[in-house]
């Protein structure tokens, strides 16, 4: 699939087919495009751990719920618990300096072993290690690039998934968590009961509400061309609701007793 | 246990004719509104108490702004005790927990954030 229309086909799927397991192979698909995202300090900030729905135990899986994560918990039928690694800051001389030896940090930019081994420990690393806020904030965005190229590969193999929030307290036991693992998202991941489409993409705010050209008071004019451009390469696709949606549901409803 | 709520007695409040606009139910047969309304009758009668109490025991202030908080154990209980109604009818599993969900169903369309127990 190319990627305009990888990106196009995601959405948040909330309607999985319970029964349909989703192949081992397209998870380390998954885990491989996270492993491939862009990070500072070549850190590892992300941590995930996999299991199937019905590998867990009733108990486990109900430990999980909060309110609004209970149903998608029951229908989809793999989960990629994430976690932000706290402790990333740890071996940055030694990543930084093997940047150096491929030839990706130079000289150039300024980039020596000496800049390394003498000064960025207390410049840089030791200021973000030390402070809460600055460790959790940079945290939290390199995960979140992690796990945004892995939701992005479900849907290019062809799966539905959608992120959650996540009880933690009794998993983390369960599976050995470390303390240091801050819990992220849930990505609950299966088939979309409903087909790619899924309803449609969901609605948006024009480009120029929240993008701008040159400063903050000059809104980005979004050029009918390109829009044509990514219609037909399927980034841009029909917007929800899709004609039939509520019927769709209705009929899904029916089929497993859900609330109307 | 109280025996006072029935189909007619409950379709005129404002709480089910809100569920049935809501739900879009308002434009399906009278079949498949009555027989949710029965549902919630039974409900009702099993518990002795009326859709509007159970409501407020779970949906906290409003008077002012008309701005509710939720009673996290109140919900809770309500979701057991759903779950304890339906399982308790008597009929197969999928219908136990189909009718555990039309109360729900009211109950969602009228504030109170739960999610359905799916019969798979």
């Amino acid at each position: 699939m190319e990627f305009k229309e990888v990106v196009g086909n995601r959405r948040s799927v909330r309607h999985f087919l319970p029964y349909k397991q989703v192949e081992r192979e397209k998870i380390q698909v998954m885990l491989e495009a996270a492993n491939r995202s862009s990070r500072s300090m070549n850190a590892d900030y992300v941590k995930a751990i996999v299991v199937n729905r019905d590998e867990l135990s009733e108990e486990l899986r109900d430990s999980l719920r909060n309110p609004t994560t209970t149903l998608d918990l029951d229908m989809a039928p793999t989960y990629v618990m994430w976690f932000i690694n706290l402790k990333y800051p740890e071996g940055t001389k030694e990543r930084l300096k093997q940047l150096i030896d491929h030839g990706v940090n130079t000289p150039s930019h300024g980039w020596s072993h000496a800049y390394v081994d003498g000064v960025i420990q207390k410049t840089v690393i030791d200021k973000i290690a030390g402070d809460d806020f600055r460790l959790n904030w940079m945290g939290a965005i390199e995960a979140g690039q992690a796990i945004a190229q892995a939701l992005l590969a479900a849907y290019d193999e062809g799966l539905g998934a959608c992120l959650h929030n996540f009880s933690d307290t009794k998993i983390r036991e369960a599976l050995n968590v470390p303390d240091h693992w801050r819990r992220a998202w849930i990505m609950l991941v299966g088939y979309p009961a409903m087909g790619v489409e899924d309803g449609g993409q969901r609605p948006r705010r024009p480009l120029g509400e929240n993008f701008y050209w040159g400063d903050a008071d000059t809104p980005f004019e979004s050029d009918p061309a390109v829009v044509a451009r990514l219609t037909e390469a399927k980034l841009l696709q029909t917007p929800s609701p899709t004609p039939h949606r509520f019927e769709e549901i209705r009929l899904f409803n029916r089929e497993f007793g859900l609330p109307d | 246990m109280s025996n006072d709520f029935t189909v007619d007695s409950l379709m005129p409040t404002a709480e089910v004719q809100r569920w049935l606009a809501s739900a879009k139910l308002d434009n399906q047969p009278e079949i498949e509104q009555t027989s949710r309304v029965r549902l919630l009758a039974d409900f009702c009668n099993a518990r002795g108490e009326s859709p509007t109490d159970m409501i407020a025991r779970v949906l906290r202030g409003g008077e002012e702004d008309g701005q509710y908080e939720i009673a996290i154990k109140g919900r809770r209980e309500l979701d057991a005790a759903i779950d304890a109604w339906g399982d308790d009818l008597g009929v197969t599993l999928h219908q136990n927990i189909t009718a555990g969900n039309v109360l729900r169903s009211f109950f969602i369309h009228n504030g109170v954030q739960m999610q359905g127990r799916p019969s798979l």
